[in-house]
């Protein structure tokens, strides 16, 4: 069925997987998924914002606080242009049978607020962006 | 005179072993802030306490430009010494010579005092710093990492084994540390990987430093691999001497009791302070520990992995005890993959090393979500109902307040055989929090009704009123006794003077299967 062409872009290579379509008369056509696989040159590490406490060097500009874990918000303390300082309650997510102080990583200014009291959130979701 | 010329000769030929790599070379090591393997195990043991074994040993390689190289000491100290005065056997990888790379003849020295401290019944210490296997002597080099892990496993739960990361740990030599009991790392000096940065570079194409792949951060707040991160090599020997004081020799003693520094009958009044009635309220349970233990005794371990179970060493009237606690600041105190496999194989280790288990409890579940899911968190999950019931040392649990669902039976309940459950006034014993409870009791009544809200509300109260409290398991003798907070400290020590000489044993089996 589908076969992998290699594709080179402005120097770049590009694996990708091209599928052909089989018209049918009684459904509407559905594009096949295309999928592109990096070259491996070019593949970089590809993980989730780690935390790393302390004894590495915080990304000074700005960070992304993200759900700790699903839950709903029951209360947000920040409102956008606030300047707060690390280890300051931005939110109160409400989890796991607990009101749960979601927490600045690093101290900045509110750039954006992504969430309202009542949402639901699951873990990772964005909810704050600061800077 | 005959005499004097041979021990003038034996001098001269020691000193230049002690020399290691020589003066360069040690320059390089000083210069890197790392201390050389005889600085490291001099500042480690009691002073003057070394006893080197095996300094002459030689390899026996010819090939690859082995059979005229000069090996001095061929890359490892090895001996015995005493840490407040109590016998230890050890070993320090020297960097200075061929990088500390691992031989046959390295990894001989190695297995001798291994297997001095397994037949001696006293704990084995290893100070790793070096580049891998000696590529020089092909096979030899691996069979000699075989034998070291084959020891390292054999000795495991009979002598307490130590490991500190003091430099490049890559390859098959991580596996020695990772058989043994705890790992130390130093930041930015420390790097353990299977395969180093360079070889993910050209197999996968990922980028990624050695620091990030295997540095002290990234074992001890990712991996778990590593259960202390210190800032420099002073402070790993200085934490290792500190920790072994709350163990003991091997599995057929106990930790040592010292003189008491605290008053056994102290109130705990305080903890009313840190604690809040109102369950939702998250606190640091830190805090609640050091209120209860011995002043400035706990040693916390894997401070970083999972923060939301804290686990370590402290004393209770001197008496050595292992803290097993979930942590309501993190993850609201959840269990998840993570939590579990902490606190399992802490609560393994105090089981083989007669160590009291002390748990404090504030759970509401187990994390939920399909990564928990489809990691595995069933089998993960299963380790710490294993360990608990497994666990034949006095075990008290305290029940501060939250212990929902299958978490509650986890976290050293009755069930699991506690010998002595305690719960405060303030908790909450039951199959599920009242909020889901009463969606799933009374939906019917509630979708049924025009004030949904106000009538669901009601019910959640009502079923807090009614099951979210400790008398329904103190009833059913789940929980041993109900007691006011001020009198916790009391009542701990209390209990683990009663049951100082429980003695109970597992069945013979070859050895149960614990879910991994």
């Amino acid at each position: 069925m589908a076969k992998n062409y290699r594709v080179e872009i402005s120097g770049e290579e590009f694996i990708v997987k091209i599928e052909e379509i089989k018209q049918n008369n009684n459904e509407a056509t559905k594009i096949a998924p295309v999928q592109t696989i990096e070259s491996g040159q070019n593949r970089v590490i590809n993980k989730k914002k780690q935390t790393f406490t302390s004894g590495k060097s915080v990304d000074k500009s700005g960070s992304s606080i993200v759900a700790p874990m699903p839950g709903s918000i029951l209360e947000i303390k920040a409102n956008v242009g606030d300047k707060v300082a690390a280890g300051e309650a931005l939110i109160i997510l409400e989890a796991m049978k607990m009101e749960n102080e979601v927490t600045a990583d690093q101290g900045g200014i509110i750039k954006a607020v992504k969430v309202a009291v009542g949402d639901s959130v699951e873990a990772d979701d964005l909810l704050i962006e600061l800077e | 005179m005959e005499i004097e010329k041979s021990e003038a000769k034996l001098t001269a030929i020691r000193e230049k072993i002690e020399l290691g790599g020589g003066q360069l070379r040690i320059d390089r090591q000083h210069k890197k802030g790392k201390m050389t393997a005889r600085e490291r195990i001099n500042y480690l043991l009691d002073q003057d306490s070394f006893n080197e074994l095996n300094p002459f040993i030689k390899n026996r390689s010819t090939t690859l430009g082995m059979s005229d190289k000069q090996v001095p000491g061929e890359g490892v100290v090895a001996g015995y010494g005493t840490i407040n005065q109590r016998l230890v056997y050890l070993y320090a990888q020297d960097f200075t010579v061929m990088g500390g790379s691992v031989g046959e003849a390295h990894a001989q020295k190695i297995q001798v005092v291994m297997d001095l401290a397994l037949a001696n019944r006293a704990p084995l210490i290893g100070l790793n710093d070096s580049g891998g296997a000696r590529i020089n002597e092909g096979i030899d080099a691996l069979n000699g990492y075989g034998e070291i892990f084959y020891r390292n496993t054999k000795a495991s739960g009979i002598i307490p084994q130590i490991s500190a990361i003091l430099g490049p740990c890559a390859g098959g030599a991580v596996y020695s540390p990772a058989i043994t009991d705890f790992i130390f790392m130093v930041d930015q000096t420390s790097k353990m990987f299977i395969t180093g940065p360079e070889v993910i570079k050209s197999v996968t194409g990922e980028t990624v430093s050695g620091e990030e792949l295997g540095g002290a951060a990234t074992h001890n707040q990712l991996s778990g691999v590593a259960h202390f991160r210190e800032k420099d090599e002073k402070s790993v020997l200085d934490k290792i001497r500190l920790l072994l004081s709350y163990l003991p020799d091997n599995c057929q003693e106990k930790p040592d009791q010292i003189q008491l520094k605290d008053q056994a009958g102290r109130s705990t009044e305080k903890l009313k302070e840190i604690v809040k009635a109102n369950s939702k309220q998250a606190y640091d349970v830190k805090k609640v520990i050091e209120i209860i233990v011995d002043k400035n005794s706990f040693l916390e371990v894997q401070a970083e992995f999972a923060p939301n179970a804290v686990i370590g060493f402290a004393r209770l009237n001197g008496r050595s005890i292992g803290i097993v606690a979930n942590q309501p600041k993190y993850l609201a105190g959840c269990l998840n993959i993570n939590a579990s496999t902490k606190l399992a194989r802490f609560i393994r280790f105090l089981d083989s090393f007669n160590i009291p288990i002390i748990s404090l409890v504030d759970v509401p579940g187990y994390l939920p979500g399909t990564e928990q899911e489809l990691g595995g968190v069933i089998r993960h999950g299963a380790k710490v109902l294993y360990a608990y019931s497994e666990a034949t040392v006095p075990k008290i649990t305290l029940i501060m307040r939250k212990a929902y669902g299958g978490a509650y039976i986890a976290m050293g309940s009755r069930s699991v055989r506690a010998d002595l459950v305690y719960a405060w006034p303030i908790a909450e014993i039951a199959v599920m929090g009242p909020e889901g409870a009463a969606n799933i009791i009374y939906r019917k009544e509630i979708a049924s009704v025009e004030n949904s809200a106000e009538v669901r509300q009601q019910k959640i109260a009502e079923y807090k009123d009614k099951f979210a409290n400790p008398y329904l398991a103190a009833e059913r003798g789940m929980v041993n006794d109900i007691i006011k907070i001020a009198a916790t400290r009391a009542k701990l020590i209390n209990g683990l003077e009663i049951l100082v000489n429980k003695n109970l044993h597992n069945n013979q089996q070859r050895h149960g299967n614990i879910p991994l």
